[in-house]
């Protein structure tokens, strides 16, 4: 079956069970997907959400996306964005960044990485998954599919090992994961 | 769309648990979206407290008109106290490339000791409608203990209605 040329594709549904939460400053975590039809990318978006606070200070974060492809043992930078957000009142907003090359990503396995960083005392949120507490005692067998990446780093290495990522459920593993919307 | 390396019916953790049938088989649909190898199936378990061991067998099952059909059987076990764990199967009955498409999975649970414990979901515990959906089979689960895997089993003589029957557990297949 020939696969169909896509719009937008987003790694989970929007509004569905999507809850606020503050990944730690330099973290870089990764969570395959399937794309199931090819598509231009151009334009990637997370939502963020900025606290209430009295207080007039701006609210900043600084936010990373990566596509990996994985052959193997290794994780490689396909396409990279980043941005920063800035906020002076309480919202929730979008927040989109433009690709670092033009690419058609095929469909089947890819990798989706974020990177997140705030200077403000927290008050600014990412949209993911939503979960109790995640996988915290025991990390999944098999092939590397999602994890975080064992280094503190704001930026995207050209190649990763999987055997530097923490898989979900061992230890610095993680379970949350951004909500990313791609289009066209 | 090229051979995949993965496929799972949930892209992270979901927000849910469910509470599987100890003794008896929920089945529940995955959509298959290309060729995968079968080779290990991945589930987030958790338990509250007190230790056991939970063992699961799963069926790999086929569906043709209202007939269920096993294709393949994994299995596998993990120790629980009180914690969030993955629970892998690996060991499959047969070499399999699963082919795109519907396919069903059987899930078989035994403990060592109680049942308390959970399976990560897509489920909601108020999904639970009053009438059956009458428009092809989406679940359902067995209503007789059984320690085994059925080879066929037809879907008529399942129970389609209740959490149990419309279960989602989070499952992820690797090559």
């Amino acid at each position: 079956m020939a696969a169909a040329r896509l719009n937008v594709f987003d790694n989970l549904q929007l509004g569905h069970m999507l809850e606020e939460q503050r990944p730690t400053n330099g973290s870089l975590g990764i969570h395959a997907v399937v794309f199931p039809g090819s598509i231009s990318f151009n334009t990637v978006a997370f939502l963020l959400s900025a606290a209430s606070a009295s207080q007039s200070t701006a609210r900043t974060a600084s936010l990373g996306f990566g596509l990996y492809s994985r052959n193997g043992a290794t994780l490689s930078l396909a396409n990279s964005a980043s941005g920063s957000f800035t906020n002076t009142a309480s919202a929730v907003s979008w927040m989109t960044l433009a690709t670092s090359a033009t690419q058609d990503i095929t469909p089947g396995n890819w990798y989706l990485a974020f990177t997140f960083s705030t200077s403000q005392d927290g008050r600014v949120s990412l949209f993911c998954n939503s979960a109790f507490s995640g996988v915290a005692d025991a990390a999944y067998g098999g092939p590397f599919f999602r994890g975080h990446y064992s280094a503190t780093t704001n930026a995207f290495p050209a190649s990763i090992a999987t055997s530097d990522m923490n898989k979900e459920g061992g230890t610095g593993g993680g379970s949350f994961h951004p909500y990313i919307l791609i289009s066209a | 769309m090229p051979q995949l390396d993965f496929e799972m019916n949930y892209p992270t953790i979901a927000a849910s648990r469910f509470t599987p049938n100890s003794g008896s088989i929920t089945f529940c649909p995955m959509q298959i979206r290309d060729s995968i190898s079968l080779n290990t199936v991945n589930l987030p378990l958790y338990s509250p407290s007190g230790a056991k061991t939970v063992t699961l067998r799963l069926g790999v099952y086929s569906i043709t008109g209202s007939s269920l059909s096993l294709a393949n059987s994994l299995s596998g076990s993990v120790d629980l106290v009180g914690d969030d764990k993955y629970l892998s199967l690996t060991a499959t009955s047969s070499a399999q490339n699963m082919t795109p498409g519907t396919w069903f999975f059987g899930l078989l649970f035994s403990t060592s000791s109680n049942s308390n414990f959970t399976v990560n979901a897509m489920s909601h515990s108020r999904f639970n409608a009053e009438n059956a959906f009458n428009f092809g089979f989406i679940g359902g689960a067995m209503t007789a203990s059984t320690s085994a895997l059925p080879s066929s089993i037809a879907t008529s003589d399942l129970d389609v209605t209740g959490t149990d029957a419309l279960a989602a557990p989070v499952m992820i297949i690797s090559a």
